[in-house]
């Protein structure tokens, strides 16, 4: 290999080669990082959310004349939904899951009043269809019974009974002991309790896109308790679950159906679960639009360099090419020679890069609290910057290649 | 002498139309990108009532109510109903602002239309002084509409266009709720980015619905529906008295405070209040008051995504790279042009008109790629309100944009052109003369 | 050595056709030094491109050193030019970036010789061209004297069969022009086939044989070959007397 001579060669012009590398560098370390911070995101976006959300949907409605006993009002919309053909199971919420509002309440394993550290969970409130309606997993002890539902009255702030927790949430309150069986205290001074009767596969918390620790930390802290409610203030939540493929068509029967049982009502924010999860995800989405768009269009331009510079270079030493040719060089040498200078830049820049990757990844570190860089997008970022430093390179040392030793003898 | 110079840039440029359109490009896609995160950012950090920010105040009683807090671990800044009705009156603040946002079900006398939801604002007329909201038709509530709790009510525009037809329809009434409320006027289009007045529920989403007075929430018995509710359980009843009465905090109060004094004044009766209501059994153990402005809420609040704050730096580290690939390409344009410099310096041309051409050069490449990167960040705004609606009120061009791209974009390629222009300017006009 | 029969070559453009030669005959045997003259134009540089294979030709039939060109690939080409023929041309053609001692090398790479072979042989041909102190200088520290010394040692490294020059004193004064002149002859005593295109009428009579190309074709050149007998003698003592 004749890397000594190209080395000399390019000291004697060490401007474009020296902002090539530099710009390699950087794209090096902004590449790398957003691979990173993508898949921080896309790792986040992937965790499971414990129910069956590509077939749940959601709506609030409200009766817009006052009716007398709003008990009866939404068990006769349960009982409509619930024998419509592709629904597979339908239950009142206190609020669409994981989407937007949250009630966070804190609990403990115990009754001890000095101890301030509440577990925070988020609540739901589900009849006993609850667990079909949003494909719950129930791991062990039971569902709901129907004579364990309560309806409660405008404001109330009652506790239940019984409660059915997630797995995640009796390791946060018992550890390893089994928490089916136990009683949770919730957060007052009066030490009211409730009966853990049933253990569910994790189900991710309303805060379930939360980047801060604690927010992390709680994800699947999710409790059921055996609840409906009947304050109007924004209407009443119910969680529709379809059979695979049923959705669209369900989505619209059931509107069709509920005006049938009370035309005077509104219906409204129906929302898909899979427009809800979106919606949280929102953030986290447009994070990782940006940064594929600005690491890609990075890359896009680096690309762009490297080939008006080798391009400009290959026309500027048309009649030295040319003499290589007549000196002996054969087509592949004049390729490789273009190619090589092209590695030996672009080594330079992946050096440095390195270095810029690791520093801007610290002060994200610093800004975002997210987890260390997991050093295997560093050579991941470094072969694809020399592909890519070939692949642009390859066009203008072709080119090169095709340049006749007839050139040499030829005065310009 | 500008013009002539002006001519043989644009031969120049044409001379070599791919560098060219490279280093434009490079340019352009730097300056738009960057342009598109910047507006996004700066219109999220932005200070959204200029005039007034340093005088708006809002406080925290932090006394410990949201142990559990949930996800945010920073103290609601809301206050509770008895406190408020407590703490309103004051005579040290010019003006004062309560309010909550709920929502309520619009029948229309126009039967066509169907009832609908709405946001509807239970506000004091304070609230439309304070916030400088502006009016197409009539006005505020009286003073004593809201001491009287009168059934009035304003709308914004969307509304009236809704209900109205957009006409005038103050002095009509509306049926919200089975209530009727008389319009005493209709906002123009009000939308400060972020809501400040209101950090929580979704903050850049549109503002729109109606206004009520405040002093009606007993009677009304809307609950705050948007946003959050912090709330120490007791066992007092579950009415909606009981509920106004209980240790929660859901209400935002927003004061106008002339000066430094009366913020400290403010501060200070804030703090003897919290101290007077332990007789009371409230405001036990260790608790913080905070007051803060505009911008000093908006920053304890966090209201900016640190997402973002990351997303600027990497626009710039983006634009770096944009201005390096230019730098590069210009050294490549004029060390092709060696030959041609040494035959014009040798013909008498002056090392200073050189660069002064190269410069006018460079200036246009500046302003074309400048031109480039508005285009692309008008479509980068597009892509971004399409891809998410909630950003429609803050992605906007505007003439101070327009000539900040273009300024910066002139100014970069300026500086990254200065070095490359002074070298080839540098050569001696001999020696690319001899043996070629 | 070198033998062409009936060479054509036409350049062909968008617009026009220009037949540079036509049924062009010339050998040459090993040893011999032919300086080729004629107009601007005639196609002297065709011919040596198409004796050192830098350019393909249309019709006839072109044997070097034994070895028929005709339907030779780029590769083998390459091949023969590295280790057969050197080249020497009238603006040098140095590469720039490169000092003395790397631009010698070049050939010497292509032709895959090791290190301390390539080093016995770039010290060998610097010496042979009397610039073994300016190895480290690039060609533009050089005058153009100096500058086409060391094409002429690039092209003496790889020890060629063959040496082909274009007008290689084009662009130098008389006097460089004389020592450039004296080298080559210098070189042609010890074996190596020089053809050497030259405007130079003086130059031209200092060669052993002259080929006059007029139109693309070689012009009756018997009435040179008398005037190259007469001067052969001039010429030697010259070069023991300038030689450096
Ligand atoms: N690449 C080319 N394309 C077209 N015509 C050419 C080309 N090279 C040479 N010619 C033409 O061929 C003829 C012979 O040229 P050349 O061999 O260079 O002449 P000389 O070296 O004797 O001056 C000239 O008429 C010239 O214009
Ligand atoms: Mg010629």
């Amino acid at each position: 290999m004749e890397i000594r001579p190209i080395l000399s060669a390019m000291w004697q012009n060490k401007t474009g080669p020296v902002l090539i590398s530099l710009q390699i560098a950087f794209t090096l370390a902004v590449v790398v990082n957003a691979m990173f911070l993508i898949n921080v995101r896309i790792e986040k976006m992937d965790r499971p959310v414990g129910i069956d959300t590509p077939n749940i949907y959601n709506l609030s409605t409200v009766p817009t004349v006052p009716v007398e006993g709003v008990r009866d009002f939404i068990e006769r919309d349960m009982a409509a939904i619930r024998s419509i053909p592709g629904v597979v199971d339908a239950s009142p919420v206190l609020t669409f899951l994981q989407g937007g509002s949250t009630r966070a309440e804190g609990y403990r394993p115990n009754e001890d009043l000095a101890d301030a550290n509440y577990r925070i969970v988020n609540v739901n409130f589900v009849d006993e269809h609850g667990l079909d309606a949003l494909g719950i997993e129930l791991l062990r002890g039971r569902n709901f019974r129907k004579d364990e539902i309560r309806y409660l009255d405008a404001n109330e702030r009652a506790l239940p009974d019984v409660a059915i927790l997630t797995e995640s949430m009796g390791r946060d309150l018992f550890g390893d002991e089994d928490p089916l069986g136990k009683d949770v205290y919730y957060a007052d001074e009066e030490n009211r309790t409730m009966r853990v009767i049933g253990v569910i596969k994790d189900v991710a918390a309303a805060w379930l896109a939360s980047d801060s620790p604690r927010g992390r930390k709680t994800v699947y802290n999710f409790m059921l308790q055996p609840f409906v409610e009947t304050k109007s203030g924004r209407g009443y939540n119910y969680a529709i679950r379809a059979e695979p493929g049923a959705l669209n068509a369900v989505m619209s029967e059931v509107e069709k159906k509920l005006f049938e049982v009370d035309p005077n009502r509104l219906i409204e924010r129906t929302y898909t679960q899979k427009e809800l999860l979106a919606r949280s995800y929102g953030t986290d989405r447009a994070v990782i639009q940006i940064l594929s768009i600005v690491a890609g269009l990075m890359v896009v331009i680096t690309a762009l360099g490297i080939v008006g510079l080798a391009s400009f270079t290959v026309n500027q030493r048309t009649r030295q090419i040319g003499t290589r040719r007549a000196l002996g060089a054969k087509r592949r040498d004049i390729l490789r020679y273009f190619i090589t200078e092209n590695v030996l830049l672009t080594t330079f820049g992946v050096v440095l890069g390195s270095f810029m990757a690791y520093g801007l990844h610290l002060a994200l570190f610093n800004l975002l609290r997210i987890p260390k860089l997991d050093p295997g997008y560093l050579p991941v970022g470094i072969v694809v910057l020399y592909l890519l430093g070939v692949l642009a390179v390859f066009g203008p040392a072709r080119r090169a290649s095709m340049i006749p030793p007839g050139i040499a003898s030829r005065t310009v | 002498m500008f013009a002539y110079n002006l001519r043989l840039s644009w031969l120049s440029l044409k001379k070599t139309p791919v560098l060219s359109a490279l280093m434009i490009a490079a340019i352009g896609i730097g300056i738009g990108v960057c342009m598109t995160v910047f507006i996004v950012y700066a219109l999220m950090t932005g200070d959204p009532i200029p005039a007034r920010s340093g005088h708006l105040y809002t406080y925290v009683l932090d006394n410990h109510l949201d142990e559990d807090r949930g996800p945010n671990d920073q103290a609601d800044p809301f206050v509770g109903y008895r406190d408020v009705i407590n703490l309103m009156g004051s005579d040290i603040p010019v003006d004062e602002s309560v309010h909550y946002q709920s929502s309520a079900v619009f029948h229309p006398d126009n039967a066509q239309i169907k009832p609908f939801r709405e946001v509807l604002r239970l506000a004091n007329n304070g609230f439309f002084r304070l916030f400088e909201v502006p009016f197409l038709y009539g006005s505020a509530w009286s003073d004593e509409a809201d001491t009287k709790a009168q059934f009035v009510i304003v709308l914004s525009r969307a509304l009236n266009d809704k209900l109205f037809g957009g006409v005038n329809s103050v002095g009509r009434k509306v049926d919200v709720d089975g209530h009727y409320f008389e319009v005493t006027g209709v906002t123009d289009d009000f939308s400060p980015i972020p809501r400040f007045f209101e950090t929580d529920g979704d903050v850049f989403d549109e503002t729109d619905g109606a206004y009520v007075p405040f002093s009606l929430t007993p009677q009304l018995k809307l609950a705050k529906s948007n946003g959050s509710v912090n709330c120490i359980a007791d066992s007092k009843g579950d009415s909606w008295e009981d509920f106004l009465d209980q240790e929660c905090t859901w209400i935002h109060h927003w004061v106008w405070l002339k000066d430094k004094a009366d913020r400290d004044r403010y501060l200070q009766m804030l703090k003897n209040y919290t101290v007077d209501q332990q007789q009371y059994g409230r405001y036990q153990g260790e608790y913080e008051v905070e007051i803060f402005n505009v911008m000093e809420f908006l920053k304890y609040r966090e209201l900016v995504n640190p997402a973002y704050v990351m997303l600027i730096g990497i626009a710039f580290m983006f634009l770096v790279v944009c201005l390096l690939n230019t730098n590069g390409l210009l050294f490549a344009k004029f060390s092709g042009r060696a030959g041609e410099i040494s035959v014009r310096r040798a013909l008498g041309c002056s090392k200073k008109r050189m660069f002064r051409q190269h410069l006018v050069e460079i200036a246009v490449i500046g302003v074309a790629g400048g031109v480039l990167g508005l285009i692309l960040a008008s479509g980068g705004l597009l892509a971004l309100k399409h891809m998410f609606p909630n950003y429609d009120n803050v992605a906007h061009l505007n003439v101070e944009l327009v000539s900040i791209a273009i300024l910066m974009s002139v100014v970069s390629t300026m500086i990254t052109g200065l070095y490359p222009a002074w070298r080839i300017c540098q050569l001696p006009p001999a020696r690319y003369l001899k043996a070629q | 050595m070198l033998k062409m029969e009936n060479i054509s070559k036409i350049y062909r453009t968008d617009l026009i056709e220009t037949s540079a030669l036509r049924n062009f005959h010339l050998s040459v045997d090993a040893g011999e030094f032919v300086a080729v003259t004629g107009p601007s134009g005639s196609g002297k540089t065709t011919f040596l491109n198409i004796a050192g294979l830098l350019e393909q030709f249309d019709e006839g039939q072109y044997e070097l050193d034994g070895i028929n060109i005709a339907g030779l690939d780029d590769d083998a080409c390459s091949e023969i030019r590295n280790a057969k023929i050197g080249f020497i041309f009238q603006s040098f053609n140095l590469i720039p970036d490169l000092n003395v001692f790397d631009n010698v090398d070049v050939p010497l790479r292509y032709r895959g010789f090791g290190g301390a072979e390539r080093k016995r042989r770039i010290e060998r041909a610097l010496e042979t061209v009397g610039l073994s102190g300016r190895v480290k200088h690039l060609p533009s520290q050089l005058s153009g004297g100096q500058q086409q010394r060391v094409a002429i040692a690039r092209a003496l490294a790889g020890e060629p069969r063959l040496l082909l020059a274009d007008e290689p004193t084009g662009n130098l004064d008389s006097l460089m022009a004389r020592q450039v002149m004296e080298l080559l002859e210098q070189i042609n005593e010890q074996g190596t086939t020089i053809i050497m295109v030259t405007h130079d009428a003086e130059l031209a009579r200092r060669a052993r044989r002259n080929v006059h190309v007029l139109d693309g074709k070689v012009d009756d050149y018997s009435a040179y070959e008398s005037r190259l007998e007469a001067d052969e003698k001039d010429a030697r003592t010259t070069i023991n007397t300038n030689a450096e």
